[in-house]
């Protein structure tokens, strides 16, 4: 039955040439715009960089302060909220404070250079995945001892001295001497962890100060090697804020979340308030922006598709006559458009991977590639299906209520 | 097999009310091979889709085989049509896409049997009408004649217990309407099946076992 659904339907399809065009340009051109928003969101969640570990981590970045009198401050805490909070944690096996964002500019030759470079710790290396090309990370020995030694990316080698193998060199950061230890290939700005140029031991802060500093740029991840481990974590660190924290300073409580990756790109996109930012509204406000992008799209092919429909009501009364019921002849119709729809899908991936290829070709995003690839093939046969299935109930359910002596009456089969 | 009780129908338009079926008694045996004969727009049509299923009465009710069935739901009505009744119609009503096997098959599709069943049923029943040769043609390369045996054969293939041909020579000529007409006879005296047929030709009509006329919606008696 299936296989003779999508016989009758290749046969209508070439039986109006211009009509079966018209559609599938529509079709292909909704999809190739899903398919790429879904390759840019691919993109941010499933990396191949430092941060291919994030579904073993959360990350803490944003608290909600409160104080007396209805006084609150939301954003990130400084490095007293972490060291605080952080050693009551049970569940994770590793956790990790590091302070990023923070811009070193250094002159070569008369040209400028302003490289991004971030404070941590040595677990941080130990819960992201960098490659190093030369070198080594920070030990744990050294971190605790204040060794002025540094990371670098391989760009900021390039930069700084016109080479990539610069171990034992010195660089100068916030007006402090390291000494390049390791480099690292270049992160993705779809990786924010771990999007830096320069990465240098906490501990050798030029001052102590920012140990009892309630302001600062700090975040937290909370490493387990068991990723299933992470609603625990995550439960675990919101019940610490909730019953276990003791006041900083003027703030008596603090409200927050340890993120997953998909919480994180929910609130990067759709919230500017972190409580509502989780994988929930991620998936919400995602499939909430697909349905506006098909809206028009699906209107266009559900008129398309009752006027093809409609050519056929000879043929609807006819499988009527022969027995079929309403619920076959919806569920026959929608089986056509599926099927429309997927081949609209084919040409619709053949379009996104020459848009993919130019956008990762003119650097759309600057050190953030675009890539296509076997997920986003699995994303176009997902928006496909939706799509079919959106713009061929309406159609499927008018032509299944024909009256049947009416539509016999129609002479064209 | 069939007992149509003070069956009424009426259409509704804009500004008027059309009674194309008044009072209609009708009891059908089975093995019958009935004609019902009329002048055009006197509700023979009419007639023959409420019998089919495919329309309902605005007043009356139909017994099918002892059953009353109008209030039946939409997918329990479908599966009678489906078992118990075949059509075959004046302009044949093939699918120009589909294989003259293909088309065969169709009331098939909706009955759970296994693809390689349907297709031997439908090869037998085409060799029955004399079409086997044909099987793999479309309807568009067929004479009229040919189409409406395969429309036969569509209409027999899930073996009905009620055949009901709306002016099933309607479109043909005299010879090949003699042949549409000689494989109907057969059927109805070797296979036992109730045949209802309307048609305007009474050369026909006098070759069935019973000759019902309506006239103006009324049968005539």
């Amino acid at each position: 039955m299936f296989k003779g659904y999508i016989y009758l339907t290749w046969k209508m399809l070439l039986r109006d040439k211009t009509f079966t065009a018209i559609s599938l340009f529509g079709i292909s051109l909704t999809l190739c715009v899903l398919i790429t928003i879904s390759a840019v969101f691919d993109n941010y969640l499933f990396h191949d960089g430092p941060e291919k570990t994030n579904n073993n981590f959360l990350l803490v970045r944003n608290v909600i302060f409160e104080a007396p009198e209805q006084n609150f401050k939301s954003g990130k805490p400084g490095y007293i909220f972490f060291h605080q909070i952080l050693k009551k944690l049970k569940e994770p096996q590793l956790t990790s404070a590091y302070e990023g964002g923070l811009k070193n500019i250094t002159f070569v030759d008369d040209k400028k250079y302003t490289h991004s470079y971030c404070y941590t710790d040595a677990n941080y290396w130990k819960i992201l995945d960098f490659d190093f090309i030369h070198g080594r990370a920070f030990s744990s020995m050294e971190f605790e001892q204040g060794s002025k030694l540094a990371v670098i990316s391989v760009s900021t080698a390039r930069d700084l001295f016109q080479e990539e193998q610069v171990i034992g060199k010195i660089i100068q950061v916030h007006n402090q001497q390291y000494q390049v230890i390791g480099v690292v290939k270049d992160v993705s700005s779809y990786e924010p962890v771990a999007s830096f140029d320069i990465w240098v031991p906490y501990t050798t802060y030029p001052s102590l100060q920012y140990r009892n500093s309630f302001d600062g740029d700090w975040s937290a991840l909370l490493y387990h090697e068991d990723k299933k481990k992470l609603p625990a974590m995550k439960s675990e660190y919101t019940s610490v804020l909730k019953n276990n924290f003791e006041p900083i300073g003027p703030w008596f409580s603090a409200e927050g979340i340890a993120e997953t990756k998909y919480d994180r790109l929910g609130l990067t996109l759709y919230s500017s308030h972190y409580r509502e930012a989780d994988a929930s509204s991620f998936v919400k406000y995602s499939l909430f922006y697909a349905f506006l992008i098909m809206l028009l799209p699906t209107v266009n092919l559900v008129n398309l598709n009752i006027s093809r429909i409609m050519e056929r009501s000879s043929e609807i009364g006819l499988r009527k006559a022969l027995g079929a019921s309403r619920n076959q002849l919806l569920f026959q119709f929608i089986v056509e458009n599926i099927f429309l729809t997927v081949i609209g899908c084919l040409f619709g991936v053949l379009l996104s991977v020459l848009i993919i290829d130019h956008l990762a070709g003119i650097g759309f995003v600057r050190s953030a590639p675009i890539s296509f690839n076997l997920r986003c093939v699995a994303y176009a046969l997902v928006w496909s299906l939706l799509f079919g299935v959106l713009s061929g109930v309406l159609p499927a359910y008018r032509m299944s209520r024909l009256h049947p002596v009416i539509a016999l009456k129609k002479e064209k089969i | 097999m069939i007992k149509l009780d003070n069956i009424c129908k009426y259409y509704q338009t804009d500004r008027m009310e059309t009674q194309a079926l008044r009072n209609i008694d009708m009891d059908i045996q089975q093995g019958e091979f009935v004609s019902i004969m009329g002048p055009s727009g006197c509700g023979k049509s009419s007639l023959l889709n409420i019998i089919g299923l495919l329309d309902e009465p605005s007043e009356g009710q139909i017994l099918f085989d002892g059953e009353e069935i109008q209030f039946k739901r939409d997918k329990e009505l479908a599966q009678v049509r489906n078992q118990k009744i075949g059509f075959i119609f004046q302009s044949f009503h093939l699918i120009n896409d589909l294989k003259v096997v293909d088309n065969v098959e169709l009331p098939l599709l909706y009955r759970k049997i296994k693809a390689s069943e349907r297709r031997r049923m439908a090869l037998e029943i085409l060799d029955k009408v004399g079409l086997s040769a044909r099987s793999s043609h479309f309807p568009s390369q067929l004479s009229g004649g040919q189409q409406q045996r395969v429309a036969v054969a569509r209409a027999l293939v899930g073996k009905p217990a009620l055949l009901l041909a709306d002016e099933p020579t309607g479109n043909l000529d005299s010879q090949m309407g003699n042949e549409v007409m000689t494989i109907l006879e057969n059927l109805n005296s070797d296979d036992n099946t109730t045949i209802i047929m309307v048609t305007h030709d009474k050369s026909l009509a006098e070759r069935t076992t019973r000759i019902e006329r309506i006239f103006d919606g009324r049968l005539i008696h």
